[in-house]
């Protein structure tokens, strides 16, 4: 990866929590508002930005988000549609949660809402023990506890075991 | 101890609950924002009840109300994480009562989420029931949700009184989406003198009955920025004259109870609405409409029904045709064509509609109808598009064409579609080729939608484009 250069108002340089840095285009960091608002609030582009909870993986995987979003932004929107449902194809609940992570924190939010609307997708019509299964959510609830959250939503579990 | 009384208690423990166990997690607080402690997204973890609240309730954002819900019994973080959620959707259809007499009801049910609704903005409300319910119970809902700068409010219920509507809601700021179905045996519409929808662009009102005139003429008056008005199955039998003028409108739906007779009512109504591009009107022709400015007009639907033959309703049947001029496309539904056929010399009155370029048979076409379609092609000078939608009674169509090729036909017609017609496409332009290419020259197309029951044949496509 490219160090910091500086005298470049065009690239600014992002550093992911492993220490590896990502040079990048001015116009494709605007994506995230985070960044905006540093470059607006005169923060040097010349400064190399740290990310600390940001891990090189999940960075390089929103910076190609980004540019993607970026360059495209006159195009058709079908293609970023597309895009899109290919970007969080197959990807594991790990990579996925890093990822709606990031997205929150650089806030991005067009990456933040497909990254969230698939999670939902993964909750949705499912049994809640299947859910807890996917995500590895504890019970703590008594069994007592658990019948009454029950009955007290009666109507949302109807037709549900 | 009232129901409400108790309510102050339910927000108390539910606080406590919430601050105790579920203190990583409030929407709105700047904290939850950044990220919490280093997260360990491995596998084995629990990573989704740790997110940070503003990602959770994004997540359960793109829930249905019920798998929200649901959420509630993962573990006791998440127990009381729905009562963010700003859009709700309550509906009784999969509701079944057990018949148990302690059981919580659906209504119970309601309460419940309304009432636990955190701080958060209720974006929108849509509570549908068919249980009886109380009109101080419905208010309670709409006081509350108006607590919460509701939006989008939609209530379908069953009422066991005469509502009255609390007078707040008629004045209510953040108010956008107003949709009410009220059935109760003749709710009387009371409009408060002080109405002012500030922001209101869809107003919808069910089985709504008007009180007077000078009220309803005000309710409209009222709103300043509507967009959307759907008057669904209202009683109209205190009316005399019913004025709709509303500039900012786009989009008007009157649907009316089809057998009114004289003696139930007789009313004017007069719509002025510049902008309005589309109008679906259903409707005795006990209402007579009179449409003025309609010029913006794209798409009109209308189905008349007339349940007196002494009078001569030519006026009322030619007023409304003529203020849909504009239109480019038109739908015709059930008895509008019946109506039609008591005017006289109808080819003379009818005005041409030069914008149109897409016909709608919203109705079984039978044989005495094609007197009635060739009037209304020959006035259609830019027809590109006749549907069949209903497709043809094939037992009311032996013996009628259209008698001559009207205009449409060799100039713009493109595409004609006839519902139900199961003939095989190969089959059809090996048989008829000759007379639907006589017929119309630049027909394209001939679609069709090959569903039961199989009845249509060649000689029926003979009788409707065969040269006369």
């Amino acid at each position: 990866m490219a160090s910091s250069i500086e005298n470049n108002n065009e690239k600014l340089t992002l550093k992911s929590s492993d220490g590896e840095e990502f040079l990048v285009e001015k116009h494709v960091a605007l994506q995230s508002t985070l960044l905006q608002n540093m470059l607006d609030s005169d923060c040097s582009s010349a400064d190399v930005i740290p990310l600390p909870k940001i891990d090189a993986r999940t960075l390089a995987l929103v910076l190609g988000y980004c540019k993607k979003h970026a360059d495209a932004s006159s195009s058709k929107q079908g293609e970023l549609n597309s895009f899109d449902s290919e970007f969080l194809k197959d990807m594991d609940m790990g990579a996925l949660f890093n990822l709606v992570l990031a997205a929150n924190f650089m806030e991005i939010k067009g990456l933040l809402d497909i990254a969230a609307q698939k999670i939902a997708d993964t909750i949705k019509d499912k049994p809640h023990q299947e859910v807890r299964e996917i995500f590895h959510v504890e019970n703590d609830y008594t069994p007592e506890e658990e019948a009454a959250v029950r009955e007290e939503n009666r109507w949302a579990f109807e037709g549900f075991p | 101890m009232t129901f409400r009384s108790l309510i102050p208690l339910f927000r108390r423990q539910m606080g406590d609950r919430k601050r105790q166990r579920d203190d990583s997690v409030h929407p709105h607080s700047s904290e939850n924002i950044e990220l919490s402690e280093e997260q360990n997204v491995s596998k084995g973890n629990d990573i989704i009840s740790s997110l940070p609240g503003n990602v959770l309730h994004h997540i359960l954002s793109f829930l249905s109300t019920k798998d929200t819900i649901r959420t509630s019994i993962l573990s006791t973080k998440w127990e009381y994480l729905w009562t963010s959620i700003s859009n709700i959707d309550l509906n009784d259809d999969t509701f079944p009562p057990t018949g148990k007499k302690e059981d919580r009801s659906f209504l119970d049910f309601v309460d419940r989420v309304v009432i636990f609704h955190d701080m958060s903005d209720i974006k929108s409300l849509s509570i549908k029931s068919s249980e009886l319910v109380n009109p101080s119970r419905v208010n309670s809902w709409i006081s509350d949700s108006m607590r919460h700068n509701i939006e989008e409010l939609n209530l379908s219920l069953r009422l066991k009184a005469q509502p009255v509507l609390p007078c707040h809601l008629f004045t209510c700021q953040s108010l956008v989406t107003l949709k009410l179905c009220m059935n109760w045996t003749n709710w009387s519409l009371k409009v408060p003198s002080l109405t002012h929808f500030w922001n209101l662009k869809t107003l919808e009102l069910s089985y709504a009955t008007f009180s007077d005139d000078n009220s309803t003429q005000h309710l409209f008056s009222s709103c300043p920025v509507l967009q959307e008005l759907a008057l669904l199955n209202c009683g109209w039998e205190n009316l005399k004259t019913m004025t709709i003028c509303i500039p900012t409108l786009r989009r008007l739906t009157i649907e009316n109870e089809t057998r009114w007779t004289r003696d139930v009512l007789s009313c004017v109504t007069k719509i002025y609405a510049a902008n309005l591009i589309h109008l679906r009107c259903i409707s005795s022709l006990v209402v007579d409409f009179r449409l003025y400015d309609l010029c913006l007009l794209v798409e009109a639907s209308i189905g008349l029904y007339n349940n007196y033959s002494a009078e001569d309703v030519t006026p009322q049947v030619l007023g409304l045709l003529s203020g849909v001029v504009n239109v480019k496309r038109l739908s015709i539904k059930s008895d509008t064509i019946k109506c039609l056929m008591l005017v006289e010399n109808l080819l003379d009155h009818l005005p041409t509609f030069y914008n149109m370029i897409h016909l709608e048979l919203n109705l079984e076409f039978y044989g005495l109808c094609f007197g009635i379609l060739m009037v209304l092609l020959e006035k259609s000078p830019k027809l590109e598009f006749l549907n069949f939608e209903k497709g043809f009674d094939r037992d009311n169509m032996e013996g009628y064409t259209l008698g001559r090729v009207p205009s449409c036909f060799t100039s713009s017609l493109k595409t004609v579609r006839i519902a139900y017609f199961d003939e095989d496409p190969e089959e059809i332009s090996a048989k008829a080729p000759q007379s639907i290419e006589q017929a119309s020259q630049r027909l394209k197309k001939l679609c069709y939608r090959v569903t039961p029951p199989p009845f249509l044949n060649e000689e029926l496509i003979r009788a409707l484009f065969e040269e006369g």
